[in-house]
């Protein structure tokens, strides 16, 4: 990285410089976190994608018990967004680029064990950079909540519904965009809930309805409640400011930073969503006396 | 992050929806009556699973997956009417 520019940080008065020039140094910092091939995530998507199917043969013939087979699944579960967070952005490549193929197959194949489609979770999670805690526009702001305890409650109430507000909110987005990606995903949201229901009822009605709810039904409530609180909740919250420097925070989890999926980190991706997921704490470090002088909000961080 | 159970909006909620096919309205019929499909389709398949290994000599008996069927089935039908499951 480029050290001059950290040291630059840290030895200036940042409060002496205009916004343009601030802007300017954050960027020039910034640069040094991105490029390059995120191995790592590349790997996290296939080893745990493998994990996950994996637990079908081993669980459906009875070698690991179901006890074991439900926490493990949900794991994987938890663990499959992410890289599939860092394909939506091209940061494995950009289209045109050699390994586009491979940004679209991470893309596609890690968030298998959640169910989502990825060109859905792409546009929509587009939307939500383009208007972070916007109450009308933002397809996530249905996890804002006065507290961590009160997300998580009324994130398991809305699971309880049969149309919860979460994907009513997306399909809305998807409307919304109203392109014919747009269409062709919203689509494809329809074929993949259509899709885990067949996959449910038939596995189901085989005599194997335990076992499926141990690998897939389960794991994707109790999953999809600890994503959207670390990867929505958490780093959003209070989720009541708009702007480049107050819609997102960074946070100190007592569970630290790989149990929060790097999540303490989350200010950095909405200021640079091509930058890989593993540089954000070292960019966090370089970046952070910038971030003060913005007036970010760095709770304990 | 959407669901298993996909949303359809309402036409209250988008006016401006174009007309849908046959197709179309057969898939929006069959994600209206996913509640009570998920019911028997799942619920019961499951409660039948659960008391079979819960309730001693149940293997081969028919009581537990009409007992599941009759369970998952009504659960269905009051979350379809309700739009809830509890």
């Amino acid at each position: 990285m480029d050290m001059n520019a950290s040291a630059t940080v840290r030895e200036r008065d940042l409060n002496e410089l205009s916004s343009q020039e601030l802007l300017r140094l954050e960027r020039s910092i910034a640069e040094n976190f991105m490029g390059g091939l995120p191995w790592g995530s590349i790997a996290w998507a296939f080893a745990n994608l493998a994990a996950w199917l994996a637990l079908w043969p081993l669980t459906l013939s009875g070698v690991l018990p179901l006890w074991a087979a439900a926490p493990i699944a949900t794991v994987t579960v938890i663990l499959s967004y992410l890289p599939s967070h860092e394909a939506q952005h091209r940061i494995i490549a950009r289209e045109g680029e050699r390994l586009f193929w491979l940004n679209e197959l991470v893309g596609h194949l890690s968030p298998v064990p959640l169910g989502l489609p990825y060109q859905a979770a792409r546009l929509t999670h587009y939307e939500h950079h383009s208007h972070t805690n916007d109450p009308d526009l933002d397809p996530d702001i249905n996890t804002k909540s006065h507290s961590g305890w009160r997300m998580v409650i009324k994130d398991i109430g809305s699971q309880l519904q049969t149309v919860p507000k979460i994907n009513i909110a997306y399909a809305k987005a998807l409307e919304r965009i109203g392109s014919d990606d747009a269409r062709r995903a919203g689509a494809m949201l329809l074929a993949y809930a259509l899709a885990t229901n067949a996959l449910l009822f038939g596995f189901a009605w085989a005599g194997y309805a335990l076992e499926v709810a141990a690998i897939v039904w389960l794991p994707r409530i109790v999953g999809g409640v600890y994503i959207r609180f670390f990867l929505s909740w958490a780093p959003h919250h209070p989720g009541a400011d708009l702007g480049r420097y107050r819609n997102t925070r960074g946070f100190r989890s007592r569970l630290g930073n790989i149990l929060t999926m790097g999540m303490q980190y989350h200010i950095i991706h909405h200021l640079y969503p091509r930058m890989p997921l593993m540089r954000h704490p070292a960019a966090f470090r370089a970046l952070r006396p910038i971030l003060v002088a913005r007036g970010c909000r760095l709770d304990g961080i | 992050m959407p669901r298993d159970d996909l949303a359809l909006s309402s036409s209250d909620d988008c006016p401006s929806t174009p007309p849908v096919g046959i197709f179309g309205r057969l898939l929006m019929a069959l994600f209206q009556g996913m509640p009570f499909l998920f019911g028997i389709g799942f619920v019961a398949p499951l409660i039948a699973q659960l008391l079979e290994r819960m309730v001693p000599g149940t293997t081969q008996a028919q009581w537990p997956l009409v007992a599941g069927l009759a369970i998952g089935g009504s659960w269905g039908v009051a979350a379809n009417l309700r739009g809830r499951w509890i």
